[in-house]
């Protein structure tokens, strides 16, 4: 287990002991902390600290945990609310009601939220994120309790963490809610395999269906049996350049000569991730090149100018291929530090970094002068 | 009686008389009756009362949705009636009054209560090429023939209660002497005839096969499809009296790719940019984009799909684009915009491309390459 790994399954192994979480929700300029536990593993202590810090207490489930005939299930509202009594027993009989027909009751008032299971990954609310969490870490919707944390006296939202007292809670970030898709085994699905003859030579050509961006990748895969380190290139999606044979970039030549260098290497892999231009789609991308075209940008301003960032690309999906290839170090062809912290992120050990330099033609020179002095590409 | 074109049924339309509008696609076969709004009647009611035996809706666009204050963009149909009906709401002669009252020009929220009588369906946008529904294929018509703003619309049913089946939908249609038009038809009218693609942008596309210009195009309708693109080779917009050497290529997912590095002529996409800019002449080579990946999927519940790329007779096969036919016409139209009547097809198998005629787009000599 890796340690980012580690670092996770700490936490939910704190809410798994009855303890709590905060989770920092960043929404525009306001910040919002929650404090979550599971409902199933309660404790007194743990329910004093959520009535006694929070407001809105909730208890947070997904449409998959209610069961076929939980007279919740298909409810047009999202949210709803329910009596019940704030101890130990109480939430246990509230959780057993949510899917038999015994009634509900109890003085105190708790609202039931329900996510669509299908819509968690697109949904950018702070309780899509935290079930989220519980699902990639754990493999399990799970039932959580949660609250807004409020300053008591001033009755607002807790803007310092310091300001609690008594509560031995665990920090997440949504940086490690990101994070966490990669542990989530069924965000990637391995959907198949053939042989294809390339000039470059023979290669396992993999097909990958990911529930992150609802999109198929793949993997051209070489091994010849020995155990050296894997040789790999990310290649992102390039329509022009892969299909066209487009002399506006390298990327033709990046595919192909990448490609090459695996085979001659003999074991490795040249991950195809769908992220077109940098990430920013191809729409988007040719917008660009018209401002580069007509108005003379250069590839970072024109992205700038479209409205995009420069890059962007994440490695997650690729890290997930690699992972499932069971490749753990590897030998990384690229000319871009930032794909080796992108890759890092997720626990792969970059083990030597190949230069992947592709000689400048007439039209695609100023494209990586840019990438050289404006991207940080060594090359 | 017959069966007409979707031209002839917005003629019918127009002049006032009611039709059978008939959805024979899928599985399960369906049809109701349409009738422009400005001209129901009681007469004309209480026939589809009497033998459509289905629910009596009104489709409607989205300012007549808002001035009725109904609940837009949702799938729930909503009842109503008029508030100065004369009885409960159900008879034929009060169907009718809050059909008119809810169609005039300026009827308003204060005009109708709810619930009531008459069911709200609210038009896609794109009508039928998005939607193709019979209540959405009917609005179209009423749209094309600017007859009015809504169209009243009545499933049929048979007499055990199910969905008419098209054997007894054409027997209904020569009893009570009304015509039948079909969606598909409708469909394929719109593709013909409206403009559904609009070129948004056109770049320089030097190759290692020559210097292209490449176009995106955009569909007006459908949001969830992505670009399109064009190739053009000598020209950005073909003259009449330019006969262009012309490719229609699919995306097919990664097979693309791997054509390309598996000869070293490169793919067929590849070497027909190699024979049109050899030929030194015009030429433009369509590439229809699809997205086969558009499947909902859940954290949870990881339903299986079919693999998506498989080896058969030595070649790759990938899952196949969606929706052909419309792309198909997407292809046709953006050869229009290109200008493009006159064509010779670059094309190694036979090909039988009938219809085409129908864009305004000819063959004169087909190419292998």
């Amino acid at each position: 287990m890796n340690d980012l790994k580690l670092q996770l399954v700490e936490k939910i192994d704190h809410l798994k002991n009855g303890l709590p979480l905060i989770y920092q929700h960043e929404h525009e300029s306001s910040k919002r902390s929650y404090l979550v536990m599971s409902a199933e593993n309660l404790n007194d202590s743990t329910i004093r600290s959520l009535i006694g810090n929070c407001c809105n207490i909730s208890v947070l489930v997904s449409d998959y945990y209610l069961s076929q005939k939980s007279k919740y299930r298909n409810l047009s509202s999202n949210e709803l609310t329910l009596q019940c009594d704030f101890s130990v027993e109480g939430i246990k009989k509230l959780l057993s009601g949510l899917n038999n027909d015994e009634s509900l009751e109890g003085p105190d008032s708790i609202i039931l939220r329900t996510l669509k299971s299908d819509a968690i990954l697109t949904d950018a609310s702070p309780e899509a994120r935290i079930l989220e969490f519980m699902s990639n870490v754990v493999e399990s919707d799970g039932v959580l309790l949660y609250g807004l944390l409020i300053d008591k006296e001033e009755s607002a939202p807790v803007e310092k963490l310091e300001s609690i007292s008594g509560v031995d809670a665990k920090i997440i970030s949504t940086d490690e809610i990101v994070v966490s898709r990669f542990f989530n085994p069924n965000l990637l699905e391995f959907t198949g395999v053939t042989d294809v003859d390339l000039q470059q030579g023979p290669f396992k050509l993999h097909s990958y269906y990911s529930a992150i961006d609802r999109r198929y990748h793949w993997a051209f895969v070489a091994d010849d049996g020995s155990d050296k380190t894997p040789l790999v290139r990310v290649e992102s999606e390039c329509l022009t350049g892969h299909v066209f044979g487009s002399l506006l970039c390298d990327c033709g030549d990046q595919l192909s000569q990448g490609l090459e260098q695996i085979e001659k290497y003999g074991k490795g892999a040249l991950v195809y991730l769908r992220q077109e231009g940098r990430g920013i789609g191809l729409q988007a991308k040719l917008q660009a090149y018209y401002l580069q075209q007509v108005h003379g940008m250069d590839t970072v301003d024109a992205n700038l100018a479209v409205g995009m960032p420069e890059d962007a690309r994440d490695y997650v999906i690729g890290a997930q291929i690699l992972n499932h290839l069971s490749f753990d170090s590897i030998k990384l062809m690229t000319n871009n530090p930032a794909k080796i912290d992108g890759l890092h992120r997720y626990g792969l050990k970059v083990d030597t970094q190949v230069s992947h330099i592709i000689p400048p033609s007439e039209h695609n020179r100023r494209y990586l002068e840019t990438k050289k002095t404006r991207m940080g590409h060594k090359i | 009686m017959s069966h007409i074109s979707t031209e002839a049924a917005i003629s019918q339309l127009k002049e006032g008389r009611m039709l059978i509008l008939q959805d024979s696609s899928g599985a399960n076969p369906r049809g109701c009756f349409v009738l422009p709004a400005d001209f129901s009647t009681p007469d004309e009611i209480n026939k589809m009362i009497v033998y459509g035996r289905g629910q009596i809706s009104l489709v409607m666009g989205k300012t007549k949705y808002k001035d009725l204050d109904l609940p837009l963009n949702s799938e729930d149909q909503v009842s109503f009636d008029a508030k100065d009906v004369m009885g409960t709401g159900i008879s034929a002669l009060d169907r009718n009054t809050t059909i008119k009252v809810a169609s005039a020009a300026h009827a308003q929220l204060d005009d109708i209560k709810r619930p009531g009588h008459i069911f709200s369906i609210e038009a896609e946008e794109g009508g039928c090429l998005v939607r193709p529904t019979v209540a959405d294929a009917a609005f179209d018509l009423i749209r094309l023939g600017k007859i009015g703003e809504c169209a009243v619309v009545c499933d049929i049913l048979n007499q055990n209660g199910d969905y008419a089946s098209l054997d007894e939908l054409e027997k209904l249609s020569k009893e009570l002497s009304l015509p039948t038009c079909s969606v598909h038809e409708i469909v394929e009218y719109r593709v013909q005839n409206e403009p559904l693609v609009e070129n948004i942008n056109i770049v320089d596309m030097p190759t290692e096969y020559g210097n292209f210009r490449l176009h995106v195009y955009k569909s007006k309708f459908d949001k969830n499809r992505g670009v399109d693109l064009a190739l053009t080779f000598g020209a950005d917009r073909f003259s009449e009296d330019d006969i262009p050497l012309v490719r229609v290529h699919s995306e097919w997912s990664i097979a693309n790719i791997v054509n390309r590095l598996s000869n070293d002529h490169g793919s067929y996409l590849n070497l027909a940019m190699k024979t049109v800019a050899d030929a030194g002449g015009v030429g433009a080579i369509v590439f229809l984009r699809n997205t086969p990946e558009q499947h909902t999927n859940s954290l949870f519940n990881n339903d299986k799909r079919p693999t998506d790329i498989w080896k058969e007779d030595g070649k790759i096969r990938t899952l196949s684009p969606m929706g052909k036919s419309m792309s198909y016409g997407f292809g046709a139209q953006i050869l229009r915009d290109l200008g493009v009547r006159k064509m010779k097809l670059l094309a190694n198998k036979d090909v039988s491309l009938s219809g085409l005629d129908k864009y305004g787009l000819e063959i004169v000599e087909q190419v292998r390459f």
